[in-house]
């Protein structure tokens, strides 16, 4: 199975790299700042509205920082440096010279990167659990008085991490596509900030800004929540036809 | 014994500059074939085409007598090569980076230590890369290229960089693998001396075009011979030489000439004693590789 001897090889790749600690830095970064934040102000981002359940509130506002924030940066840092480990020294030159289809390197980069972000998504969510241990005994003012609603935080989790595929899909084929850092970062840097400028416009005037790839995320909290198998099922289906025309572009270039 | 590299009148342009112009080898199996040519000459580009990672624009590949075009994988895993300068990850050890072209082989773990020991990295393997010296890169470079053993081993200038007993280890593995190992070596270098020193058989390109392939003895050939003569009328002299028909050129106070059977350095000794001018050097030179080199290469670019 010549995928997984890929895969087996991408992954001693991310050996030692900031790639991999990202994983767990990131969402860590985040849970710190909420607790921190909860600390100081518990009413505003803990108990507002979710009737009265502190563990909804907490992982609501964990889940809108890192769907809003977070999950777009990390989504460019990772799609870059997953990349940048074969653009540095030129790799391309010697892994392409090997007995290996070209697509395999395409596809093992893709599914280490969706991997790396599922797992960072998953680190959020057990934070969230910590989180909700932790802040009682620093602002006593937090009572988690109900059980913890593990099918809707893990439901919820998992929908932000799905939504953002396509925006992985694109950020992955820009960033295997241009060698250049700056690139990566600079497309995805641009499209979080478009997003947040048609999020906001799309909430006065609704229509299809807030389908913007990096936009995705947000909507899982958005009002009408019946819509995100919808959402989800056009963020796999964008994002694996990007991942495809992507592929075909990388499979066809020439290594200089 | 099947032929590990034919290519057949390849041509690749990068706009309108032409990399590659109908270029034509034949790699004889178990040979060290030195591929030379002065920089910017199509070495790497010949190289990256062999290795299928470009496309000849017209023209077609065979390694191991079949077309690279359509069997590249069974073919690619026949072989091992170190393009250009090595390019190693250098945030892992030398073993860690063998361990990542070791499973995109799906060779045995063992592959691995026999790598390290042929170019005698194995004290350092368990070093991150980054710390290594530019040498040590360069024989992690070899050892990747060496991983599996594979029957064609193609390298691209892969002295650079080494200090003097870096190069002699190299040319004595290159010298050694044929025998050893029964690999063939597909050696590229702008150095004559390099070449010189390792290959069986050479070709010679110069600005994308073949200039000669052949053994190096067939490259030194008979050789072409020259007279300097020193004398000390030398106007006289290219009057005496001149007047029985021969072509001679002035360099300097010296005079040079082309011998042939009836009028070698004797006959010229006599013609000139015999006509009063004294003959005080009289020297038949031989044009040597480096002449032979320069003279099939440099024309272009003059």
């Amino acid at each position: 199975m010549i995928l997984f001897r890929v895969l087996h090889a991408e992954t001693l790749k991310l050996k030692r790299t900031i790639a991999l600690k990202m994983v767990v830095v990131a969402p860590l970064a985040v849970v710190v700042l909420i607790i921190f934040g909860a600390s100081q102000a518990p009413f505003s981002m803990v108990r507002r509205g979710d009737a009265g359940n502190e563990w909804m509130g907490l992982a609501r506002i964990n889940l809108v920082v890192w769907a809003i924030l977070m999950l777009p940066l990390l989504i460019t840092l990772e799609t870059a440096l997953v990349a940048g480990l074969d653009h540095a020294e030129n790799q391309w030159k010697n892994l392409l010279a090997r007995p290996v289809p070209r697509w395999t390197f395409y596809v093992a980069k893709l599914l280490i990167v969706t991997a790396m972000i599922g797992a960072s998504t998953a680190v959020l969510l057990f934070g969230v659990l910590v989180a909700g241990a932790v802040l009682p005994m620093i602002q006593p003012e937090l009572h988690f008085a109900h059980a913890v609603p593990w099918t809707t935080i893990f439901r919820q989790g998992t929908q932000v991490a799905g939504l953002a595929f396509l925006a992985l899909a694109i950020q992955h084929w820009v960033s295997l596509r241009w060698r250049a850092f700056s690139v990566a970062v600079g497309t995805g840097i641009v499209a979080m900030v478009a997003s947040y400028l048609f999020v906001m416009m799309s909430r006065q005037t609704g229509g299809w800004l807030q389908y913007f790839p990096w936009a995705l995320p947000m909507l899982v909290h958005a009002p009408n929540p019946h819509e995100i198998g919808r959402l989800l099922l056009m963020s796999w289906a964008a994002g694996l036809t990007v991942s495809g025309a992507g592929c075909w572009d990388f499979c066809g270039r020439e290594v200089s | 014994m099947e032929t590990p590299v034919r290519i057949d009148g390849i041509w690749k342009s990068f706009g309108s500059t032409k990399a590659v112009r109908g270029l034509s080898l034949s790699v004889p199996g178990q040979s060290v074939y030195g591929f030379l040519g002065p920089n910017g000459a199509g070495k790497s580009t010949t190289i990256r085409i062999m290795l299928g990672i470009q496309r000849p624009d017209r023209g077609r590949v065979f390694l191991f007598e079949r077309p690279l075009a359509s069997d590249r994988l069974a073919v690619l895993g026949r072989i091992g090569s170190m393009v250009e300068s090595p390019a190693p990850y250098l945030h892992l050890t030398g073993r860690e980076n063998l361990e990542v072209h070791r499973r995109l082989l799906g060779a045995p773990k063992r592959a691995i230590e026999e790598a390290l020991e042929t170019v005698g990295l194995i004290p350092a393997a368990g070093r991150i890369v980054r710390n290594y010296s530019s040498g040590m890169k360069q024989r992690l470079g070899l050892a990747q290229a060496l991983l599996g053993s594979p029957d064609l081993l193609i390298l691209d200038e892969p002295t650079n960089g080494l200090d003097p007993a870096g190069i002699h280890e190299v040319r004595d593995l290159v010298r050694e693998l044929p025998r050893r190992l029964g690999m063939t070596v597909f050696l590229s270098s702008h150095l004559l001396a390099e070449v010189e020193q390792v290959a069986t058989h050479c070709a010679i390109i110069s600005q994308g075009e073949l200039k000669f392939e052949g053994t190096l003895a067939g490259l030194r050939g008979p050789g072409r011979a020259v007279i300097v003569i020193e004398v000390d009328q030398p106007e006289r002299a290219y009057a005496l030489l001149a007047g029985i028909g021969r072509e001679v050129a002035r360099e300097g106070d010296r005079l040079l000439m082309q011998p042939n059977d009836q009028f070698g350095p004797a006959q010229i000794n006599a013609l000139l004693v015999q006509g009063g001018v004294a003959v005080s050097h009289l020297e038949t030179r031989r044009s040597t590789l480096e002449d032979m080199f320069l003279e099939l290469t440099t024309a272009d670019y003059s």
